[in-house]
């Protein structure tokens, strides 16, 4: 028997001050340790995901009952335990930044996401807002090590310019190199 | 993690403000192809160009499609051809010349610089050789610059050569009366010549430079002069030290690009990288100029009194925000004044506000010098010597590069349109304010010695 247990918990409520310390609250008195998290708000809706260990003998029903105590009714809580952290998807890859900006239409997201699937490419981190009368979709992704970047892109442009958008992706040193600080040379090989 | 701030701004940079590299320069050294036969030299030469830069333009296109972001240029810089002309006749150097012209030809270059002459205080005759080919080279070839370093603060101005030099100006231009005297595009005259610079015409490998080396020309004044706008709309009352704030922050961003740039290509080609050049390099489209980023600033004719003010503050914020982006900034880095390849500064010229005596001024504070100005074709040759010389006197006294790239235009006079097209642009035939009377000066010809604050050990 290992001698600590790990979680992938999510929570979902409606925003309000203090609900990232009701979380962190519970945990600590699970005696947790938070490994990954992320939080961010949704059209209003406050939204954390997070990885925790704990001693063996908590188990995930225990850790969302506590949860379910500290917060709000209608929170929604899931926790899940894992034995060790998944392989990630692409064994090693290169990172791009895709963009794509257009009309809000139902169907875009599925068609950028299906795109990716066709072409090997993990998506990693997918932002969505709204900038006028356009929704902008910002995707920080990774490539097989195998992919032809040039094919790609230029079918990412065609492919989303049937759908009505201006597409970009490109490698997300210009971006590293324009808002960061650190040497130049420091970001060639990643 | 990267924000869609991050992202967005970027992408704005390039897709909608112009935002490019203007160029990569591959620097080769050539010295290595001297000797006495001439058929020799010329074989070698092409044979080193083609085997040293043949994957330049394929691996530019690579890196540039990774990052989306256009590389505009892709072209050669060589060690100073007066080097392997010594021992050689003129036709040797016209020969050589399209050797050159040929290699970039074959590699797919956009230009070959370095049919150059470093003659600050004497001159060689394989030197005098190059000097003498200029209006043949110029004219009988399409990518090759020529560049002559005539002075430096701590040599002082060699005034016969400035006179050669000025009599082979005249020479090419009338060589290429047909296109309006092009061919004197294609040469700068410079003081304090830096050996490191990407941009043409006056790009070359220095003697103190890696036999290989990747220098990069970044661009950028339409970023700026958006990046003044949004200023400017969010604030409308933004003073000056605000504006060169933004200025410097929008240079240290357009900065990391090149290098990010530079550094890849190098990497790829296996040579090392050399330095990004800040200068902003507008072109004649709307939205890429330098003049309208003094338009921007408040200056709404060229020319108008405050304009000089306008270019130093331009200039040295650009310079600050370059010179915390990057440790290997080099060549011109300032705020390039070309005005054929400017539409604001030709149409400004055009209009009689700026004028060859307020550019001179200008010229004091900013990276370069008298740059694509059209003349008279009637000028004397002791005219444009004149000009030559007080640009470098503005360089030399105050220990920065100056040069001069003038076109005397045969049968044109004052006030007449010529148009090159492509980058070269467009514009209209000026003069000096005082066409004559410092001929008696300029034919006393010598040199002209270091200033007193050469001496510095």
């Amino acid at each position: 028997m290992p001698d600590t247990s790990r979680h992938i918990i999510a929570v979902l409520l409606p925003d309000r001050v203090g609900a990232l310390r009701d979380v962190t609250a519970t945990i600590v008195k699970l005696n947790g340790n938070i490994a990954g998290i992320r939080q961010s708000i949704v059209d209003g809706f406050f939204s954390l995901v997070f990885t925790s260990e704990h001693p063996a003998m908590i188990s995930s029903e225990q850790i969302r009952k506590a949860l379910a105590a500290q917060l709000e009714p209608e929170a929604a809580i899931v926790v899940q335990s894992y034995a060790s952290r998944p392989a990630p998807p692409l064994a090693s890859g290169a990172r791009y930044v895709a963009m794509t900006r257009g009309p809000d239409r139902p169907g875009t997201i599925h068609a950028i996401s299906a795109f990716f699937v066709e072409h090997g490419i993990n998506i990693e981190d997918w932002q969505v807002e709204n900038e006028g009368a356009d929704v902008i979709y910002t995707a920080q992704v990774s490539l097989p090590e195998s992919a032809d970047f040039r094919r790609i892109q230029e079918a990412f442009r065609k492919t989303m310019t049937a759908h009505g958008l201006t597409a970009s992706i490109c490698h997300e040193n210009i971006f590293r190199a324009t808002n960061e600080i650190g040497p130049i040379k420091g970001l060639l090989g990643r | 993690m990267l924000t869609r701030q991050d992202v967005l701004s970027t992408l704005r940079m390039v897709q909608e403000e112009n935002l490019d590299v203007r160029t990569v320069t591959l620097g080769i050294n050539l010295n290595v192809c001297a000797g006495r036969d001439p058929d020799a030299l010329i074989a070698a030469v092409q044979a080193r160009i083609v085997e040293q830069a043949r994957d330049l333009v394929r691996l530019c296109d690579e890196v540039a499609a990774r990052y989306g972001l256009p590389i505009v240029n892709k072209r050669l810089a060589i060690s100073p051809a007066s080097i392997l002309l010594e021992g050689h006749t003129q036709a040797t150097a016209v020969r050589l010349a399209q050797a050159l012209d040929q290699a970039a030809t074959d590699v797919q270059v956009d230009l070959i610089g370095g049919f150059s002459a470093l003659v600050q205080k004497g001159m060689t005759p394989g030197e005098r050789v190059l000097i003498d080919s200029l209006p043949e080279v110029l004219t009988n070839t399409r990518r090759v610059c020529a560049s002559i370093n005539v002075g430096t603060t701590r040599a002082g101005l060699n005034v016969d050569a400035v006179r050669l030099v000025a009599a082979r100006i005249l020479d090419a231009a009338q060589a290429s009366r047909a296109q309006h005297g092009f061919a004197s595009a294609k040469l700068v005259v410079f003081a304090n010549m830096p050996e490191d610079n990407p941009f043409m015409a006056g790009a070359m490998l220095g003697s103190g430079e890696a036999e290989r080396v990747i220098n990069v020309g970044v661009s950028g004044p339409g970023v700026v002069k958006r990046a003044i706008d949004r200023l400017l709309r969010n604030d409308p009352d933004a003073t000056l030290d605000e504006l060169a704030e933004e200025i410097k922050h929008t240079a240290f961003r357009v900065t990391r690009t090149g290098e990010l740039i530079g550094r890849e290509v190098a990497d790829r080609l296996g040579v090392p990288f050399g330095v990004v050049d800040l200068s902003l390099a507008p072109t004649p489209r709307v939205g890429d100029s330098v003049g309208e980023i003094y338009q921007s600033l408040g200056i709404t004719r060229l020319g108008a009194p405050g304009t000089t003010a306008a270019v130093m503050l331009l200039n040295d914020a650009v310079k600050k925000g370059g010179a915390f982006a990057s440790s290997a900034v080099g060549g011109l880095s300032g705020a390039f004044i070309p005005v054929m390849e400017d539409h604001a500064l030709s149409q400004a010229v055009t209009d009689g506000t700026l004028t060859i005596e307020k550019l001179e001024a200008m010229t004091a504070v900013c990276s370069v010098g008298l740059d694509m100005i059209l003349l008279p074709g009637d000028i004397s040759v002791e005219s444009i010597a004149g000009l030559i010389m007080d640009e470098a006197a503005i360089g030399i006294s105050n220990r920065k590069t100056t040069g001069v790239r003038v076109i005397p235009v045969p049968g044109a006079k004052r006030g007449d349109r010529v148009d090159f097209g492509g980058l070269f642009g467009s514009g209209t035939v000026t003069q000096p304010a005082c066409m004559e009377g410092g001929a008696a000066f300029v034919r006393r010809g010598g040199h002209i010695p270091a200033p007193i604050h050469s001496l510095m050990n």
